[in-house]
């Protein structure tokens, strides 16, 4: 089977401003792949251009087989785009979104009105069918986006930034779709500024910064890599001086607490508690993302 | 045909004016009571109270009163003010505000394409409100030759041809960022005095000469002159008519090569 994003050096430029620098993707056919990476890091870039809307300014890059400069209107025919924007029709009800977006795929009538029904359904919004988008939530607008985006049984669907700007319970219900997607078989490519989005959702991902590829792997293979099996958060009084540097494998000093990345969080404490440094407040956790993140650019990912 | 026989290319677009004209439904009502009122009170204010006032005085327009002059003329240059509204605002909306554009620039249908239905599409709008238009002249007793009943294409090709570069500069404005303040100026300093200065109200060599050649270079006497021509049964030599559809498909196909690279602006980078 064809590989559904193949892409090598693949470059783009405004001006004198580097978007996205040489970079190197492959995302396999069947596969949910995710793009982590701070806002400016250049995933959105690299999403529209394997949308096949923004020209790459230098590079190679096929999707779903195909070259996008050339083949654009048969690689969209096959894929499903989410933006970040919900772009909705706001002169059409929700039920008409998806069946007239689908006329554009070349569904017949009754077969935009029958797939119209099954994606409402999909998307929880059958009881809205009739309803004016704008009457709609947030997390209600982000769904029917999701579903006229399947509306052509998409092989490759591309969703960026799926979830921001949604509260917990929305997020919840789109990833439990998302994650139906993917049972199904469907290539699912997301990016995200959320570390835990990415590891619910994705089996492979790349960690992007500053218009480049840090990282690639899946989730564990990426904490194993980078840092530590647990981490160890611990806070003391802002006047104290306490000095940590030879505990566990690598220390990371934030605003407000001190990051120590240990193979046992309760050992590394009760090594500090016994030689008489004991924090003010403490927390043993799992290392995530958003530590191989921070141990790969010295940054967090969400300021 | 069906869908199936059809080049795909040109099915998309279809598929566009369909989703152009379910959007435009949902206004139908409004569109039409709009249409209808507004040229009656144009004919009755201007046409025939204003003309009054101009028939004393036995002005040389070449047509048995005033509102024969001003009617069609005013039809033609109603179809100018219509479609620079729609390349406005409208078009801003649809490419930024409202994004339903960019929704439509990942299904099958190019960006040029896209550009071409958009155009289209605004000059379907003016043949239907420039055919209400004509329902009244007709009510007024002003429509003087079969031929009027071809005057809402010719009126569409002058909406097409400020349609096509305005909707063209819509896109640029929108592909520098928000903030672009251009609109209302548009509006008043070019659309509205080109309406004053079109020749609906008074043939264009009443003008200063330096006025009447702005009027002869732009697009709006010539779709005057030729509605007026056709609506009335006038004698349009062949040669000027072909020259004022020459000048309209001019602005149209210059409107269209620059569009489709502004819209790609927007939606494609």
């Amino acid at each position: 089977m064809e590989r559904a994003v193949h892409a090598a050096g693949l470059t783009k430029r405004f001006g004198d401003f580097t978007a996205v620098d040489g970079i190197d993707l492959a995302v396999e056919s069947g596969e949910s792949f995710a793009m982590l990476g701070p806002n400016g890091a250049g995933k959105s870039s690299t999403m529209r251009m394997i949308s096949t809307v923004s020209p790459a300014t230098s590079g190679e890059l096929r999707v779903l087989g195909k070259v996008p400069d050339t083949d654009g209107p048969a690689i969209r025919s096959r894929m499903g785009v989410v933006a970040q924007e919900d772009n909705l029709d706001d002169a059409l009800t929700v039920r008409e979104n998806i069946m007239i977006y689908g006329r554009y795929f070349g569904l017949s009538w009754s077969d935009a009105r029958r797939k119209a029904l099954e994606l409402l359904d999909f998307a929880q919004l059958t009881d809205r069918a009739d309803a004016q988008v704008n009457s709609l939530s947030g997390g209600m607008k982000r769904r029917l986006s999701i579903a006229r985006a399947l509306v052509n049984d998409p092989d490759l669907v591309l969703l960026d930034e799926p979830t921001t700007g949604l509260d917990p319970q929305a997020r919840h219900l789109l990833w439990e779709r998302l994650y139906q997607l993917k049972e199904r078989g469907v290539t699912l490519l997301l990016t995200t500024h959320y570390m835990d989005e990415a590891e619910q959702l994705s089996d492979r991902l790349v960690v992007m910064d500053n218009a480049r590829i840090v990282a690639e792997g899946s989730p564990s293979t990426l904490i194993a890599e980078h840092v530590s099996k647990e981490v160890l958060e611990v806070r003391y009084p802002a006047d104290a001086t306490v000095d940590l540097e030879s505990l566990g494998h690598r220390i990371e000093p934030l605003a407000d607490r001190t990051l120590v990345y240990t193979d046992s969080g309760e050992a590394t404490l009760a090594e500090l508690v016994n030689s008489g440094r004991t924090p003010s407040s403490s927390l043993v956790r799992r290392a995530g993302l958003e530590d191989v993140f921070l141990a790969l650019t010295g940054r967090r990912l969400v300021e | 045909m069906t869908a199936t026989t059809m080049a795909p290319g040109f099915r998309v677009l279809i598929n566009f004016w369909e989703h152009q004209f379910i959007r435009f439904r949902k206004t139908f009502r409004s569109t039409i009571t709009a249409g209808l009122v507004g040229p009656l009170m144009y004919l009755l204010g201007i046409g025939i109270g204003l003309g009054s006032q101009v028939d004393a005085g036995a002005a040389d327009l070449g047509t048995d009163s005033y509102v024969d002059f001003v009617g069609p003329g005013l039809m033609a240059a109603s179809a100018m003010q219509l479609a620079a509204s729609e390349s406005l605002w409208q078009t801003a909306g649809l490419l930024r505000w409202r994004g339903v554009y960019v929704s439509v620039a990942h299904s099958p249908l190019a960006i040029g394409q896209l550009f071409v239905g958009h155009v289209f599409w605004i000059g379907f709008r003016v043949v239907v409100s420039t055919t209400m238009y004509l329902l009244i002249l007709a009510l007024f007793g002003i429509v003087g030759s079969p031929l009027a009943l071809l005057s809402p294409l010719v009126a569409a090709l002058t909406g097409m041809a400020f349609a096509a570069p305005i909707s063209a500069y819509t896109g640029w404005a929108i592909s520098r960022g928000p903030g672009d303040q251009s609109f209302p100026m548009i509006l008043r300093l070019g659309i509205i005095p080109l309406f004053l200065f079109s020749g609906a109200f008074y043939p264009i060599d009443q003008l200063p000469a330096a006025l009447e050649w702005l009027a002869r270079v732009l697009p709006v006497w010539h779709g005057v002159e030729l509605v007026r021509g056709m609506v009335l049964g006038q004698d349009l030599d062949l040669g000027s008519a072909a020259g004022h559809l020459a000048v309209l498909v001019g602005y149209i196909a210059a409107g269209l090569a620059i569009g489709r690279h502004t819209f790609t602006k927007v939606l494609g980078t």
